[in-house]
């Protein structure tokens, strides 16, 4: 007989091994697990300082103005989809406070939970309604023509619609992983995007379920977002600031509101399956929305692999805008990295800040 | 009994005379009204009707005894019975042929089953059961659902078949979608295990179990990646997804009726209030504008 080359003394000390770690794990774990765990998210203090139906304008007052900080204050505008608590997750990894840090003046539109009731809302009025209404409220606030912007993915889109339409209003632009240009198969969320019959379902449900949302978003890649990320989670949950942070990763990505039918109809089809955002071609509210008018700075910022929003779709923007003072930033990270990742959030942070420094002396 | 029977009946005769007894009786009946009757009268709402109803009835019996009675009424009705075996088999005939015809479809129809399951391929046995469980729906249970309703509730009828149809649809695009969500997991068991046996023929063995559930996972979110961008694939979430709207607007449909029979608001009244408080918003918070443009002027 051939003698076997199986180790299987090595395998057997090494499943003894692993056996003994999981077991020291498991009851470490459950100390943890049983204790208590700070997993509070959007701890940072705030202000409401503007209310319209169920959104709500909070305001972020830094607690110290460093020399030479910026002037204008930047108004956060972020996606219907998820909520904008994710940009301050927690005190360490808190854009916002990241921001406050530097001496600004923070806004960010809270879209808070559409109902049934608000099934009719468009496009035309969250960008010409709630976020007009919301940057003329800051500009009377601070007595002051115009204002920074900084969008997020969706909210990114609408901000770009809303300069567009008010470019008198806005100072400067910065979008960060925004879709503009959605002719393109890069994305799953693209592809899958243009065989979706949304008149059929805003017609069926009304509002579009955030768990619906949410088990799409899933499915663009179940290996890793329904079983290694928990297998990720066994292997550390005797780790407590792991299990916090990982607490609340899954707070905010389940807490889903609902989005308004109507604006969903119009986003999937104008943007999505016809793509006339990035053509110009776009109407709100009987106006078009020429990017040419786009004249103000504009600061582009994508990640290298966003799987929801990749550079395709973002890097077309700075091309095709009425602005000579453009940049494209595209940072090594994904769709949510760019803001809770410690490493990336160096990197993008101050990109920002210094970007809109350098913009801040110039005249309003 | 063997002289009765023996006796040959003239049908003719005997009719004739049944005829003629049964005119005598409804002629001889007495009138209600024409008697006085020992009864007490009725109240003056309820007056005659009674007794217009019963003379009505007698009069109807006395006209048709009579009018049969007559010669030429007897000959023609004798001459129909003498046709009586003609006449049954024209009548039964059509219902045995039609009830041969449902028989034969209806084995045809299980012949069809037989044909499906004839032609099952146990190389790929879910995708083919549910192949099969589709084509069946489709080509001979579904048509039952459309059978057009009538009266007054077919309204109601029509929307309960729709809601079941609607419902085995979605199962069978959700059975679907589940069938082709699962398949990266055999493809992927199959390809680590040959991954797993070419190491092995080289000396190669595991160092530990997470590297191995690494190399798994690689693979398995390799072909979910590559399965979400088949045409299969895309065609069967854009099914599932109409399928589970299409069945949503018939419940909602049905519901809608429940609602209004129990005089609640149905979805529709609600979200027409809604649409109507969602235009008066839009003039008011307009209106506001116009009011504030004009103040700062």
């Amino acid at each position: 007989m051939t003698p076997s080359g199986v180790p299987v003394d090595l395998l057997l000390s090494k499943l003894a091994e692993d056996t003994g770690k999981s077991h020291a794990r498991v009851q470490k774990a459950s100390d943890v697990l049983l204790g208590d765990l700070d997993t509070a998210i959007a701890q940072t203090p705030y202000d409401v300082i503007f209310e319209e139906d169920r959104v709500k304008l909070k305001y972020y007052r830094p607690e110290n103005r460093p020399g030479g900080h910026i002037q204008t204050p930047l108004l956060i505008i972020y996606a219907l989809i998820n909520r904008e608590t994710m940009l301050d997750l927690q005190p360490g990894r808190s854009v916002v406070r990241s921001f406050l840090d530097n001496g600004m003046d923070v806004y960010m539109i809270d879209w808070g939970y559409p109902s049934q009731k608000d099934k009719y809302l468009t496009l035309d009025d969250h960008v010409n309604g709630y976020i007009q209404n919301a940057v003329d409220a800051i500009r009377e606030r601070h007595g002051i023509p115009r204002i920074n912007i900084m969008g997020i993915c969706m909210g990114g889109s609408m901000s770009v619609m809303f300069a567009a339409l008010h470019p008198d209003k806005v100072k400067n632009l910065v979008t960060t992983v925004t879709p503009s240009n959605f002719d393109t198969n890069q994305g799953l969320l693209h592809v899958w995007m243009k065989h979706i019959d949304a008149d059929q379902l805003v017609d069926a449900y009304g509002n579009i379920s955030g768990d619906f949302m949410n088990f799409g978003f899933l499915l663009l890649n179940p290996a890793r977002l329904m079983l290694d990320k928990y297998v990720g989670f066994l292997e550390n949950m005797d780790d407590k600031e792991f299990v916090e942070n990982f607490v609340r990763m899954e707070k905010w990505i389940f807490d889903s509101p609902d989005v308004p039918g109507e604006t969903f109809r119009q986003f999937v089809k104008d943007c999505y399956q016809k793509n006339l955002l990035i053509e110009s071609r776009l109407e709100l509210g009987g106006n078009l929305v020429d990017l040419k008018n786009l004249t103000m700075p504009l600061l582009n910022i994508y990640g290298k692999y966003d799987h929801l929003v990749p550079p395709e779709a973002c890097e077309l923007l700075t091309s095709r805008v009425g602005s000579t003072d453009t940049e494209d930033v595209c940072l090594d990270t994904g769709h949510i990295g760019i803001y809770v990742s410690s490493k990336t959030r160096k990197e993008f942070v101050p990109k920002i800040v210094n970007w809109l420094k350098q913009r801040d002396t110039e005249s309003a | 009994m063997a002289e009765s029977s023996d006796k040959s009946v003239d049908p003719a005769a005997w009719f004739a005379h049944w005829m003629k007894s049964a005119g005598e009786l409804w002629s001889a009946m007495p009138q209600p009204g024409k008697a006085e009757s020992a009864a007490p009268k009725p109240e003056a709402g309820d007056s005659g009707r009674a007794e217009n109803w019963i003379n009505t009835q007698i009069g109807a019996w006395q006209s048709l005894a009579s009018a049969m009675s007559r010669p030429d009424t007897l000959s023609a009705y004798l001459q129909g019975i003498s046709r009586l075996p003609e006449s049954l088999t024209a009548l039964i005939l059509p219902a045995l042929t039609a009830a041969a015809e449902m028989h034969q479809k209806g084995m045809g129809q299980a012949g069809k089953t037989g044909d499906f399951l004839a032609s099952f391929n146990f190389e790929n046995p879910d995708k083919y059961a549910l192949d099969l469980w589709r084509n069946l729906y489709d080509q001979e249970f579904r048509k039952f659902l459309h059978i057009p309703q009538l009266g007054l509730n077919r309204q109601y009828q029509e929307k309960t078949n729709q809601l079941m149809d609607r419902f085995y649809l979605l199962q069978s695009a959700m059975a679907e979608f589940l069938r082709l969500l699962y398949r990266p997991f055999e493809t992927a068991r199959a390809d680590y295990l040959k991954k797993l046996a070419d190491n092995t023929s080289k000396n190669e063995w595991p160092a530990d179990f997470k590297s191995q559930y690494m190399i798994w996972l690689k693979i398995l979110e390799g072909h979910y990646m590559v399965l979400f961008q088949t045409p299969e694939y895309l065609d069967s979430l854009g099914k599932t997804i109409s399928a589970a709207a299409a069945y949503s607007l018939a419940k909602k449909s049905l519901t809608n009726d429940l609602l209004k029979m129990l005089s609640i608001p149905s979805l529709d009244n609600i979200e027409g209030i809604y649409r109507e408080l969602y235009d008066m918003k839009k003039k008011l918070k307009n209106l506001e504008k116009t009011i504030q443009t004009l103040i700062q002027r």
